[in-house]
């Protein structure tokens, strides 16, 4: 399996049981479905990046949830730490997953046939770009510092005291960049009134249509149950 | 002689909020439908705020600045038309739309917003692709183009709308002269069919494509002619900043028309280390 060719209807379902599960299944459930996408993981195209990810993020906070939430909550004996780094992973690996396995591209497709108003897809969209944005004006004013002579491999408090101070103009910069790819989009149409037409199409297949609503269902069912 | 369309402002100002001076200042001018008009001036002397102002984003966007004077438009239309008008952006990177994979996706993207029917994106496409030379990147990511071939792509996405009125912030930047000449020769094709209004510190393309020349400083307005014009009033001006070949062919009467930038820049070198080598001659 190279790729997980779901259309995004069913995506955007995923998650909306991810949510259910990390809210409302028990320890045994989530660890389940922790370990069918750590399964999947293993098979798609870009696992050496998505690995990369959990190797830098997914796995410190984990330890962090485990350790932290057992000694606070340790006198209730119940768990704590397991229950809370369990709900991050069963947020975070769908995540990862779906991140990896599709790319602005084809979600965009599968929004705009789902017949949502564009605007609402292209949002949606725009705030992918604003994090992306503030990514890479973070790894930039961290490339002028280091070329500025500061040492940023010399340990993690003084990067932390460094980047700290900027974290509000860069995320003012991405949000300002951000208006401005908004301009553009006004400007190719996009809030214009004309219905839209579309050159390639990417249609939801019965098995997307079932996949969707069974997901859904579930969802509902974890609310209930 | 009255025009459709013209553009027309008076003593047009405006002031960025908690700015305490104004972004441009009393701006007067005229322009006809189908005329190039260039917005030329140093850095920071409010040529990106003026292009902003004429296409309605600063209308609309920043409406918390204080802006005062007439701009006479079309008041059926809204502030900003896609269909009719385009505008590429000083950074090229913010005009691709992220939701694209290869760059014919990309010149699409625009006109199915604009509902046009797939057989005539496809034509659109054709052409654009064609005209910029896209020929070799036509299934290339967006992303994974050069600085020059997205501005390339970025002229081509708002060309295949066809539109009635072009915005151009400093288009030249990240082009290599060949690729200032392809932008020349494409601006001058669609001359009296679209209105340009062009920012650019470059006046050798300024002065090839404009009929009409706003020169700012600090934001005030210090003339309004013709290129030619320009070149003659410039040294009236006072104007330090304005490039050296002007001045070349100011001190070269009679060869205004003939003389190329290059050949002012050498003779107004070949004066300069002239007076240079007489100076450090007198010194000794």
């Amino acid at each position: 399996m190279n790729k997980i060719n779901f259309h995004p209807s069913v995506l955007i379902a995923l998650l909306i049981f991810t949510f259910s599960v990390a809210l409302f299944a028990g320890i045994f459930f989530q660890s389940v479905f922790v370990a069918f996408f750590l399964f999947v993981s293993l098979f798609i195209k870009k696992r050496k990046a998505f690995w990369k990810k959990m190797a830098r993020f997914g796995v410190p906070l984990t330890a962090v949830l485990l350790i932290v939430n057992d000694l606070v909550f340790s006198a209730m004996g119940n768990a704590q730490g397991i229950h809370y780094a369990l709900r991050f992973l069963v947020l975070l690996l769908p995540l990862l997953t779906i991140v990896h396995t599709t790319t602005p591209a084809e979600f965009a497709m599968g929004l705009r046939s789902l017949r949502l108003p564009p605007r609402f897809n292209h949002i949606f969209l725009l705030s992918f770009e604003a994090f992306d944005s503030f990514r890479t004006i973070t790894r930039n004013v961290s490339t002028a510092q280091q070329l500025r002579g500061f040492r940023a491999r010399r340990n993690i408090f003084s990067r932390a005291k460094n980047l700290f101070p900027l974290l509000l103009p860069v995320a003012y910069s991405a949000l300002s960049m951000s208006l401005e790819r908004g301009i553009a989009f006004e400007f190719k149409g996009v809030d214009s009134p004309f219905p839209k037409t579309y050159v390639a199409e990417w249609k939801p297949t019965a098995f997307d249509i079932f996949t969707t609503a069974t997901l859904i269902v579930a969802s509902f069912l974890l609310l209930v149950l | 002689m009255a025009h459709q369309h013209s553009l027309f402002l008076e003593n047009f100002s405006y002031v960025y909020p908690f700015a305490d001076r104004a972004a441009f200042n009393n701006i007067s001018f005229e322009l006809n439908t189908g005329e190039t008009l260039g917005i030329v001036g140093p850095s920071a002397s409010g040529k990106t705020s003026l292009l902003y102002a004429i296409a309605g984003i600063l209308q609309k966007h920043f409406p918390a600045g204080s802006m005062s004077g007439t701009i006479l438009r079309d008041a059926t239309k809204p502030l900003i038309a896609p269909a009719e008008t385009g505008f590429v952006f000083q950074d090229q990177y913010m005009q691709l739309s992220g939701v694209t994979e290869t760059v014919e996706a990309e010149i699409a993207f625009s006109l199915e917003q604009l509902g046009m029917s797939p057989r005539l994106i496809r034509e659109r496409i054709a052409e654009q692709v064609l005209q910029f030379h896209l020929e070799h990147l036509a299934l290339r990511h967006p992303r994974t183009l050069s600085g020059g071939e997205t501005r390339m792509l970025a002229f081509a996405c708002e060309l295949a709308k066809h539109p009635h009125c072009l915005f151009l912030d400093q288009p030249a930047d990240s082009l290599h002269a060949e690729g200032v000449q392809l932008l020349v020769s494409v601006l001058k094709a669609r001359k009296h069919s679209t209105t340009v209004i062009v920012t650019d510190h470059r006046l050798e393309m300024i002065s090839t494509i404009c009929d009409k020349v706003l020169f700012l400083l600090d934001g005030n307005q210090k003339f309004f002619g013709t290129p030619a014009g320009l070149l003659t009033s410039a040294l009236d001006l006072h104007v330090l900043d304005i490039p050296l070949w002007i001045d070349a062919q100011q001190k070269l009467v009679g060869h205004v028309e003939t003389l190329s930038y290059r050949e002012a820049l050498r003779i107004l070198q070949s004066r300069r280390d002239l007076r240079q080598w007489h100076s450090s001659n007198a010194e000794k």
